[in-house]
């Protein structure tokens, strides 16, 4: 049985705990009574994903205590949240988006889910989690006044833990906050805890805002901090390009699981990983900083 | 026989008279060709409402038509502006009978006018009209009448919404500045259009209340420059400590005193978020404000990091109002307010009373699930936002309206006062 304390536990567990051999998406990923951690690393050199590592390339440590871990590369369903800011700063932005719509929606598998939520002032969801690969209904989607990205980014965040599938936030959105109630160091904090890879990519609308740390500093540290990245503006040639690279990835990261050692299950528990390769240092590393462990 | 030039002396009066005439004559000319040359390449500027059309809209809107006003305030030009001006006073006292009803109706259809102006380039006329309609009420010598007073509040919520605080309180309150010029807008600039209201109403004090919110939110950035690109948020209107001690070490050496005069560039500082406190705390024993007073005497007491101060402000809104939108307001803050006491299941409870008062209110979803994912309580936060997103459209949220003054009032306002006069 789970621990009840354990729950967020299944959080992570829920990153991809299924045996190596097994297709996983029809099974019930984590119903043991030990305490299995699943971890999403995506490794890349460049702008090409990494392959053929194992897990002696690998080294974990949680709250600083080193484990033992099994590697997998795991066709997990995704959960995925589109976030698009439909401020006037973006217009351009969106238009793009609404012709690459549906493209996106031919690159989901009909396992995964997707949803839209956009944001101005006010959050919107304009559909919920539907079946992949169908076509998404955009047309809903309408310009409308100030910027509520940290409110935004908490929201999409707070998913509940679903057991077999992993959650991906793709924001797309200029990084430019006017009207949120949440400050950065709250989004941050709540990227670092929840269930949820954050990618966000900025179009570049309020291109300076890249220029100015203080604007984007947050948003970084929210997307690093659950296991994504930030993708600064011009990286990417269209919404399509920058959706399909960001999922690319996270379908050939690695999952490492390991079932926890040597600390304590509750309270925070602070993550590294290193690759122990020579060829290290030119590689990237994308990993989440922690969990909750109930 | 030689010709001799005959030069008759002429007095020096007489030729700089001479002078003048012949430089009359050359300016003439010049703008004899200019004026040609410029017939030729531009056609006559049309003032696109002429008496008549003024006359025409002032009895339509008076009738009860608000598209008179946003007929106006289509495509307006600085001519037209002052066209309305000379003519709209000429129509307020056509008719002597009704003329207290025609001013408020004509200073009624400055405000819609200036509605559709807002968040635009254009509201540079929306100031100028509303100077003009203050104006007209301030020199008619007429008694103080309800008409005039909901105009008042109107415009002070209609200017709020367009958070132009400087236009209400004035520039003389922090630099003194240049001395007023004989036009409206000279006036209402340099005094501040709330100072003319509570000259007309002294014993108003939702124009008080107006100034002290003015001052607030001129205020919201101190102590918070570079910390955050979010300067809205009401986490973000938290002043850093470090900040707090400077202000601080002036207070303590300067009881008595005022702070430094700063350049209009500086703003207001810490010295003045605290005198903004005080003036809230004064203005909450008056009891047909004192709510809302209480509501933001609590939010300026967290953001100067007295905690303690807020939550005597905040909790004693509950037992003053059963406005949702204050109560909202006063559990959102006291839930940050506790997050910053680590009492995290007492800051939890306040967003929820907060929820309780207005449903799916963005703000306090927003903060109440990112307080739970930082507890580890993700199930529990995941099912907050279902229910945010699960009915459409969002409730509007009072953050929003909370940093634009009275300007929730607006719609409201304007239906009372349009009743005045139709």
């Amino acid at each position: 049985m789970t621990n009840p304390r354990s729950c967020a536990m299944l959080a992570l567990a829920a990153v991809g705990a299924l045996p190596v051999v097994m297709p996983a998406q029809e099974k019930q990923v984590f119903h043991a009574a030990t305490d299995v951690v699943s971890v999403s690393v995506s490794v890349r050199a460049g702008r090409s994903p990494v392959t053929g590592l194992t897990a002696a390339d690998f080294e974990l440590t949680d709250n600083g205590v080193r484990q033992d871990i099994a590697i997998s590369i795991e066709q997990i369903p995704i959960d995925l949240t589109l976030l698009l800011d439909t401020s006037p700063s973006t217009a351009d932005a969106i238009e793009k988006f609404r012709s690459g719509a549906q493209q996106i929606a031919t690159l989901l598998r009909s396992q995964d889910r997707v949803r839209l939520i956009t944001f101005a002032t006010e959050v919107t969801e304009i559909f919920p989690f539907r079946t992949g690969g169908e076509p998404m209904p955009v047309e809903a989607v309408t310009v409308q006044g100030g910027t509520s990205l940290h409110d935004a980014l908490v929201l999409a965040l707070a998913r509940g833990p679903i057991e077999g599938r992993r959650h991906l936030v793709v924001a797309f959105t200029d990084g430019h906050d006017t009207t949120s109630v949440a400050d950065g160091e709250t989004l941050a904090f709540v990227a670092a805890r929840a269930d949820g890879e954050l990618h966000l990519v900025l179009s570049g609308a309020y291109g300076t805002d890249y220029t100015q740390p203080p604007a984007v500093r947050s948003l970084r540290q929210a997307a690093e901090q659950s296991g994504g990245e930030l993708h600064p503006p011009g990286r990417f040639n269209s919404a399509l390009d920058a959706f399909k690279r960001v999922v690319d990835d996270f379908r050939q990261s690695y999952v490492l699981r390991y079932t926890v050692r040597g600390v304590k299950r509750e309270g925070w528990h602070a993550l590294e990983v290193k690759l122990k390769k020579a060829a290290a240092s030119r590689y990237t590393l994308h990993a989440r900083k922690g969990y909750f462990g109930g | 026989m030689t010709q001799r030039a005959i030069i008759r002396p002429v007095s020096p009066k007489k030729a700089v008279m001479r002078f003048r005439i012949l430089s009359a004559s050359l300016a003439g000319l010049m703008a004899l060709q200019m004026s040609s040359l410029s017939a030729q390449t531009r056609t006559p500027r049309k003032i696109p409402f002429s008496t008549a059309s003024i006359y025409e809209l002032l009895d339509r809107y008076a009738g009860g038509d608000v598209t008179a006003a946003k007929e106006f305030a289509r495509n307006p030009t600085p001519k037209q502006v002052q066209v309305f001006e000379d003519q709209a006073g000429r129509w307020v006292s056509a008719d002597k009978p009704t003329l207290p009803k025609r001013r408020v109706a004509a200073a009624s259809f400055v405000l819609d006018v200036s509605r559709e102006w807002q968040g635009t380039m254009n509201w540079v006329h929306a100031r100028r009209l509303i100077s003009w309609a203050c104006h007209e009420f301030g020199s008619s010598g007429a008694p103080a009448e309800p008409g005039e007073q909901l105009w008042f509040q109107a415009s002070i919520a209609l200017v709020g919404g367009a958070e132009d605080w400087w236009f209400l309180i004035g520039r003389s309150g922090f630099t003194g500045g240049r001395r007023p010029g004989k036009a409206p807008l000279d006036n209402e600039v340099f005094h501040g259009h709330i100072t003319h209201a509570a000259a007309r109403f002294p014993d108003d004090p939702r124009f008080a209340l107006a100034a002290a919110v003015s001052l607030e939110s001129l205020s919201w950035e101190v102590g918070a420059l570079g910390r955050d690109p979010n300067r809205r948020g009401i986490v973000a209107g938290e002043i850093e400590s470090d900040a707090l001690t400077r202000a601080g070490d002036w207070d303590d050496l300067h009881p008595a005193s005022e702070p430094p005069r700063r350049g209009l560039s500086a703003g207001p500082g810490v010295v003045e978020v605290r005198r903004v406190a005080r003036r809230f705390e004064t203005l909450a024993t008056q009891p047909s404000i004192a709510a809302e007073a209480h509501v933001r005497a609590g939010l300026v007491a967290y953001r100067i990091a007295n905690h303690e101060q807020a939550l005597v402000h905040l909790t004693q809104v509950v037992k003053l109002t059963d406005d949702p939108y204050l109560i909202y307001l006063s559990r959102l803050v006291e839930g940050i307010v506790r997050e910053r006491q680590s009492r995290d299941a007492d800051a939890v409870a306040a967003y929820r009373a907060a929820l309780q008062a207005v449903p799916r209110g963005q703000s306090a979803t927003t903060m109440l699930a990112a307080r739970l994912i930082k507890m580890g309580r993700l199930t529990e936060a995941a099912e907050v936002v279902d229910g945010f997103f699960a009915a459409a459209p969002p409730a509007v949220d009072p953050w929003r309206w909370y940093r634009l003054g009275d300007f929730r009032s607006w719609t409201s306002l304007m239906t009372r006062l349009r009743a005045e006069f139709q």
